[in-house]
C-alpha cells in the first residue's frame, strides 16, 4: 500500500504509520478473482489508515449495493443467529471494534442487522458507508441495513455528513448517497417474535402490514407512520407509565413517546413480545426497558453501538447477538481515532490566521513609536549616518526637513499606520481566539454542535462517570431535536421496481 | 541586482521621513551600537518573549544568513509585508513554514513550526496525524512536500494579503 512517503527523511514521529498517499487503485479494489465484488478486507484496512477511494469506485460500490436494497421490502424476516447493531454515526474505529469475531462477530460467519444512523457526528461516515456497502455486497444474504432518522437530507445538511462528503467528494457524490439512503428497509421481525425499528412504534402502527403500505422510496416525511418508526422514544420512566397512550415528544421536536400501554398493546396484538430498537444513547451501551415487571422480558430493548459517542459521552457500545433464542448483549469500549479539526481544517486554514497575528504583533513591538519622538529631535548627525548607510541621495531632494508641515504630516501618516497596525492586531487575536474557542484540543468534538464551554465545565467539576455522561447528554439535547425545515422536502425520486412489496 | 539598487525598490513602499523613522528605531534596538541586529536584540524586547516566531522572522529577515540583520535587511524584510504586493506576503508566509528556504515545505519542517505554535496543546502523535493529512491534500504531484505553488492553491481562498495588510485602509 503506497503510504507518504518522507523523501528529505525529517518525518519526525517516525513509530506512526503515515496514510495512504493515493487512493485504492480499482483493480485492488474490484480483484478479478471475487467477480465484481469488492475486496471488503482490503478496504477495511485502507481505510483504517485514513486511505480514500476515488469517487468513480463509491458510485460503483453504491449502485451495485442499491440492486440488492432495491429487492428488499420494507419489513425483513430474519432469524436468529443474528447480531444486531445500534447507532454508529461515523465512527469508523469503532465499527471495526464491533465486526471483530470476539464482539459482534467476523462478517463470514456472522449475520448482522443494522438499525441505522450510520451517519453524521463522528467524522468518518463515509468510511463507514464503504465498510457497510462494501460486506453487504460480499455476503448478500447475511447483512441488511435499516433506516435510521440521520439517513436522510434534512439531518445529514445539519449535522456533518454532508460537510464530509462535499470535504471528501463533492455534491453529487452527496446527492447519489442521499438517494442510496431512500432504499433501506424500515423494520424487521427477528424469529417471528422481535419487532427491531430504529426509533419506536406509532399510533399509526396497528400491524406489521401498515408499515408495508409505505411508500418508502423518499426523504421520511415530518410526521406520521414512516417517521414515527425512525424518530419516536420509549417514556424515560421505570415502568413506563404515561399519562396518555402517546404523548408529543418535545425532545425531538416532532413524533411520540409511547409508554407500556401503547407498548403493550401492539406487541400482544402483532404476537410479538418486544420491542429492538436504537436512537438514543446509553451509558453501558444498552437499556432494558422492563416495563411488565423484573420476571418478564423487557417490553423494549435500547441498543447503542456508539462508544463515548462525540468523543464525550463516555459511555459503552454494545450490541446484541441472538441466539438460539436467547439474547445476550456484547458490550465494548472506545476506540481512539486520529486527530482531526473540525471542519477537517488542514494546516495551513488553521495556523495562518494565528501566523498572521504574531507576526503583526512582533512589527507593532518592533516598530513602537516613542511618544516623545518629534522630527525635529533627529539631528543632523543622525541624518548624515543614515545616508551613508542607505546611499539614497536621489530620495534625499525631497526629504521634506525644511517644511516643518510636511514633516508632522509624515509623522502623522506614520503613527498612524502603527495606530492601523494595533487595531489589526487586537481584530486578528479576537477571530484567533474564537476559532480556538471551538477547537478542544483534547478529545475534540467531531462535529461542533456540542457546546463546549458547559462541558469542560463539568468535566472539571466531576469525576464520575455518569455524571459525565449525563452531562453531556443534557448539554447535546438541542441536537436530539429535529431541525427546523429547511430545505425542500421533495427528494429526488427514483424508479420504483414493480415487486417493492415483497414479504 | 546590487545592495543599493534592490533597496530602493523596497524604499518605494516607505517616505523617506518613515525610513528616517525606522533608522531611528532600528538604532534603538541595535544595543550595542553595532550596526546589525543580533538575535538577542529582538528577543529581548519585552512584548516579544512570548512571541513563537520571532525567531522564524528573523531569519526569514536574515537573507544572507550571517545571523545578523542588517538595516538593509531591516528594511527590505519590512517592506515585504508593508507593501501592497500579495504575492510578496504569500512568499513571505511560506517562507515562515520553509525553514531551510529551500522552495519547499517538508513534512518535517511543517511539524516543527507548527510544534512552536501549538506547544503542549497537542501530542506529537496528534500533530504528525494534522501534517501528513495537509502534506496529501496539498501535494499535487506526489513528491511528498508542498511547493510555493502548491501552498498558494492551498491557501487562496484564505486571503493571506489581507492578513498580513500592514498599511491604512
Amino acid at each position: 500500500m503506497d503510504l507518504l512517503k518522507d523523501p528529505v527523511n525529517d518525518r519526525q514521529v517516525k513509530t506512526l504509520k503515515p496514510p495512504p498517499h493515493r487512493p485504492l487503485s480499482r483493480n485492488l479494489m474490484f480483484p478479478d478473482k471475487l467477480k465484481n465484488k469488492p475486496d471488503w478486507k482490503l478496504l477495511r484496512d485502507h481505510l483504517q489508515k485514513e486511505g480514500r477511494i476515488a469517487k468513480e469506485d463509491l458510485f460503483k460500490l453504491v449502485a451495485d449495493c442499491n440492486k440488492l436494497l432495491k429487492n428488499e421490502g420494507n419489513v425483513l424476516y430474519l432469524q436468529d443467529p443474528l447480531t444486531v447493531v445500534g447507532d454508529i454515526h461515523g465512527q469508523y474505529y469503532d465499527l471495526l471494534k464491533l465486526l471483530e469475531p470476539k464482539v459482534g462477530g467476523n462478517p463470514e460467519n456472522t449475520k448482522y442487522l443494522f438499525l441505522g444512523d450510520f451517519v453524521d457526528r463522528g467524522s468518518y461516515s463515509i468510511e463507514v458507508i464503504i465498510l457497510m456497502y462494501a460486506i453487504k455486497l460480499n455476503f448478500q444474504n447475511s447483512v441488511y441495513f435499516l433506516r435510521g432518522n440521520h439517513e436522510c437530507r434534512q439531518l445529514t445538511a445539519f449535522f456533518n455528513f454532508k460537510e464530509e462528503c462535499l470535504y471528501k467528494y463533492d455534491q453529487e457524490t452527496y446527492e447519489m448517497l442521499m438517494d442510496s439512503f431512500d432504499l433501506f428497509p424500515l423494520a424487521c421481525i427477528i424469529n417471528s417474535k422481535f419487532i427491531a425499528i430504529h426509533g419506536g412504534i406509532s399510533p399509526d402502527l396497528k400491524s406489521i402490514e401498515d408499515i408495508k403500505k409505505i411508500e418508502r422510496y423518499h426523504e421520511p416525511p415530518r410526521q406520521g407512520l414512516f417517521c414515527d418508526l425512525l424518530w419516536s422514544d420509549p417514556v424515560d420512566q421505570e415502568q413506563g407509565h404515561l399519562d396518555t397512550a402517546w404523548k408529543s415528544n418535545e425532545v425531538r421536536g416532532c413524533s411520540w413517546f409511547f409508554g407500556g400501554e401503547s407498548a403493550n398493546k401492539f406487541l400482544q396484538r402483532n404476537n410479538l413480545i418486544s420491542i429492538i430498537r436504537a436512537h438514543e444513547a446509553q451509558l453501558d451501551g444498552y437499556r432494558m426497558h422492563r416495563w411488565n415487571g423484573g420476571q418478564d422480558f423487557p417490553v423494549v430493548i435500547t441498543i447503542f453501538s456508539a462508544p463515548n459517542y462525540c468523543d464525550v459521552y463516555n459511555n459503552r457500545g454494545a450490541v446484541i447477538k441472538f441466539e438460539n433464542n436467547t439474547l445476550n448483549i456484547q458490550q465494548y469500549q472506545y476506540t481512539p481515532h486520529p486527530y482531526l479539526l473540525p471542519n477537517f481544517m488542514d494546516i495551513f486554514t488553521w495556523s495562518i490566521p494565528f501566523v498572521a497575528e504574531k507576526i503583526t504583533e512582533m512589527l507593532y513591538h518592533i516598530l513602537q513609536t516613542d511618544i516623545q519622538d518629534d522630527d525635529e529631535q533627529i539631528s543632523e548627525s543622525d541624518i548624515q549616518q543614515f545616508k551613508q548607510l542607505t546611499k539614497q541621495a536621489g530620495l534625499q531632494k525631497q526629504s521634506t526637513t525644511g517644511s516643518s508641515q510636511g514633516a508632522q504630516k509624515n509623522t502623522e501618516k506614520l503613527k498612524n499606520k502603527i495606530k492601523f497596525v494595533s487595531t489589526m492586531m487586537k481584530m486578528q487575536r479576537t477571530l484567533r481566539e474564537e476559532r480556538e474557542s471551538i477547537i478542544q484540543l483534547k478529545g475534540a468534538c467531531p462535529d461542533k454542535r456540542l457546546p463546549r464551554g458547559i462541558l469542560m465545565k463539568g468535566k472539571d467539576a466531576i469525576n464520575d462517570q455518569l455524571a459525565d455522561f449525563n452531562t453531556a447528554k443534557s448539554v447535546d439535547l438541542i441536537n436530539e431535536k429535529m431541525p427546523y425545515a429547511q430545505i425542500p422536502q421533495e427528494s429526488i425520486q427514483i424508479k420504483k421496481p414493480s415487486t417493492q412489496r415483497k414479504k | 541586482m546590487g545592495n543599493g539598487q534592490g533597496m530602493e525598490e523596497q524604499m518605494g513602499t516607505f517616505q523617506p521621513q518613515e525610513i528616517k523613522r525606522l533608522y531611528k528605531r532600528f538604532q534603538f534596538l541595535d544595543k550595542d551600537g553595532s550596526g546589525q541586529l543580533e538575535p538577542a536584540e529582538l528577543f529581548d524586547v519585552p512584548e516579544l518573549s512570548q512571541n513563537p516566531l520571532v525567531k522564524r522572522v528573523f531569519q526569514i529577515f536574515d537573507k544572507d544568513n550571517d545571523g545578523k540583520i542588517s538595516f538593509a535587511e531591516f528594511i527590505t524584510g519590512l517592506s515585504s509585508l508593508y507593501g501592497n504586493d500579495e504575492e510578496e506576503k504569500l512568499k513571505f508566509m511560506f517562507k515562515i513554514y520553509d525553514i531551510d528556504q529551500d522552495g519547499f515545505i517538508t513534512n518535517g519542517e511543517l511539524f516543527k513550526v507548527l510544534q512552536m505554535m501549538v506547544g503542549n496543546n497537542l501530542t506529537d502523535v496528534q500533530l504528525q496525524q494534522l501534517v501528513d493529512r495537509t502534506i496529501i491534500k496539498a501535494d499535487e504531484d506526489f513528491d511528498s512536500k508542498i511547493s510555493f505553488a502548491e501552498f498558494k492553491k492551498m491557501v487562496k481562498d484564505l486571503d493571506v494579503a489581507s492578513k498580513l495588510q500592514m498599511q491604512g485602509v
